[in-house]
């Protein structure tokens, strides 16, 4: 998100928010990304961990959690079995996860044909 | 941070006003060496300015940095006859972001005749503007080590002749004057850069990633590129360069250059220091190995040639294509081979005989068989364009659609391409990402 304005200088640390007719200044968005729920479409569903399992795809209404395993973030059921991953630009959520925030959220949609699919709403816990 | 003493970053101070557009409205900051600044202050690193700017700019400059908790402002000399002012056409670096510094032809600097001594500073990062460099390299200690940041004004090395002691780091980015007059052979760059002795060369290489060279292991560490939402790429090289340097003697070149290019991304997608400073504390705590596991686009400068992008869209000399035509600039910009059947194939006549239809259809055909990706720009729906679209998923090449018109929001043409967007920042982060995948899978 970018602040703007050309009459003063407005961006110093600390300003906090104010919006004005050319938009918003100051030093904070008043916004936190970490914050931020999210819906997202899982990749990789037909060659995770659950799909191998159980040859289909999670129920609409089934709880996931948020993981990073080192390398990506995935999508997880209350057993830590790793429904799908997360696309890379979500990558944002390591940081956040690693400052102990941490998501919960639902499958919002699923099916299994004819490529297994995934969709999910998450929150902030 | 403490980084006993601070680091003194040395430059000039601009005002940066970037004109808006779309639904943006334009912005004004602090610029120069003031996003190092920021940087900087966002990484809780202890730094000094020494600085050039006009007058008029002083006392703003001093409130600024101190609210950026800045140790000692030193004001170095004077810029008259110019207000030292850039406007900035694009924000976030599509294309030639367009600098246009006023009156810059009239532009003089000043050394001021009494200045204090800086030789208190152990590592000072340079980034050389108008001023002459060797009319200050007295104030500080020979013991200093010195680093470079080389942008705009210098299109040689001569500069590094005069530098007594030791130079710790070159940077460049291939958006130089230096880089596009040497940077053609990277073995030439490279050959260049060790004459002056530095411990280490950073190539910043934009949406591709960044090469830190070890000029005494021969070692090259590859940086990747986190590719989202840019803001403003303004000052964000720099910010790179002043954390890189600032953490050098607690991290080493690498893990600093790291750090570096996370501060970096974080610095291109706010112009809120708050929000800056938040985000980059909370990447800082990340450890390096995770940073480095999740990897990001890497397509160095000298590669790009090696890829070719298919260009499918109505290409022709009677059409209306501006956003096209801008595509194409983007994309060349980046160093990237852009094939256009039209122009190499010709254009056909209206109406074209049975002959030349058949033959263009199987030369374009060919064409897009032997390109690496495609970048379709559907304007007007043209058909042909969404003929080689279908091509192209058929034949498993990724398929990049710019869609500036809005014209093509349709499922089959919105999920059959790996980026759909008629933003071109988005299309050409997924011209990067594609090239990347081809490269890691290669």
């Amino acid at each position: 998100m970018g602040s703007t304005g050309s009459g003063r200088f407005s961006d110093y640390p600390g300003a906090g928010n104010r919006t004005t007719a050319g938009g918003a200044t100051g030093g904070s968005s008043n916004s936190d990304k970490c914050l931020q729920a999210f819906s997202v479409v899982l990749e990789e569903v037909g060659n995770s961990q659950y799909y191998s399992n159980n040859r289909d795809v999670p129920a609409v209404g089934v709880s996931l959690r948020v993981m990073f395993d080192g390398q990506r973030v995935f999508a997880v059921d209350d057993h830590g079995v790793k429904v799908g991953a997360l696309p890379t630009n979500f990558n944002y959520l390591v940081a956040c996860l690693n400052s102990n925030t941490s998501y919960v959220g639902i499958v919002e949609a699923s099916d299994r044909a004819p490529v297994p699919t995934v969709s999910a709403d998450f929150v902030v816990e | 941070m403490s980084v006993n003493p601070p680091v003194l970053i040395v430059g000039e101070l601009f005002v940066d006003y970037t004109l808006g557009r779309n639904e943006v409205g334009s912005k004004m900051r602090l610029g120069g060496v003031a996003h190092a600044a920021r940087g900087l202050w966002s990484a809780n690193v202890e730094y000094a300015v020494a600085a050039f700017c006009p007058s008029y700019l002083v006392d703003e400059a001093r409130r600024y940095l101190g609210s950026c908790e800045c140790k000692e402002f030193v004001w170095l000399g004077d810029v008259v006859g110019a207000p030292n002012v850039i406007f900035l056409k694009d924000a976030t670096e599509l294309a030639d972001q367009g600098y246009e510094e006023l009156m810059r032809e009239s532009k003089e600097v000043q050394i001021h005749e009494q200045l204090p001594s800086l030789d208190l500073y152990e590592r000072v990062v340079f980034f050389p503007g108008q001023f002459n460099i060797s009319s200050i390299l007295h104030l500080f200690s020979s013991a200093a080590i010195f680093s470079f940041d080389i942008a705009y004004d210098f299109d040689d090395f001569s500069l590094f002749k005069v530098i007594p002691g030791k130079i710790g780091a070159i940077v460049i980015s291939t958006s130089s004057l230096l880089f596009m007059r040497l940077g053609e052979r990277i073995e030439t760059l490279i050959a260049e850069v060790q004459q002056h002795q530095p411990e280490v060369f950073l190539l910043k290489e934009n949406r591709g990633g960044s090469r830190l060279f070890d000029l005494k292991s021969g070692e090259v560490e590859e940086i990747p590129a986190n590719l989202g939402e840019t803001v403003n790429s303004v000052g964000v090289g720099d910010v790179y360069s002043a954390v890189m340097v600032a953490l050098s003697a607690m991290l080493g070149w690498k893990g600093a250059a790291w750090r570096g290019y996370q501060a970096a991304t974080v610095y291109a997608r706010s112009t809120f220091p708050d929000d800056i400073k938040r985000d980059i504390q909370r990447e800082f705590c990340l450890p390096l190995k995770d940073v480095q596991a999740m990897g990001g686009v890497f397509v160095p400068w000298h590669d790009r040639q090696n890829y070719s992008i298919y260009l499918a869209g109505p290409d022709f000399s009677f059409m209306e294509k501006a956003e096209l035509e801008y595509a194409v600039e983007s994309l060349t910009y980046h160093n990237f081979k852009v094939r256009r059947p039209i122009v190499e194939n010709g254009e056909l006549l209206r109406p074209a005989s049975e002959y030349d239809l058949q033959r263009t259809y199987h030369m374009d055909y060919q064409l897009l068989k032997e390109c690496d990706l495609v970048f379709a720009i559907p304007l007007g729906r043209d058909p042909g364009t969404l003929i080689e679209m279908g091509m192209a998923i058929e034949m498993g090449k990724p398929l990049i659609t710019y869609d500036p018109r809005k014209e093509n929001n349709n499922t089959m043409v919105m999920i059959g391409s790996q980026v759909y967007s008629f933003d071109l920042g988005e299309c050409l982060n997924g011209v990067f990402k594609a090239v990347s995948k081809i490269r890691m899978t290669a």
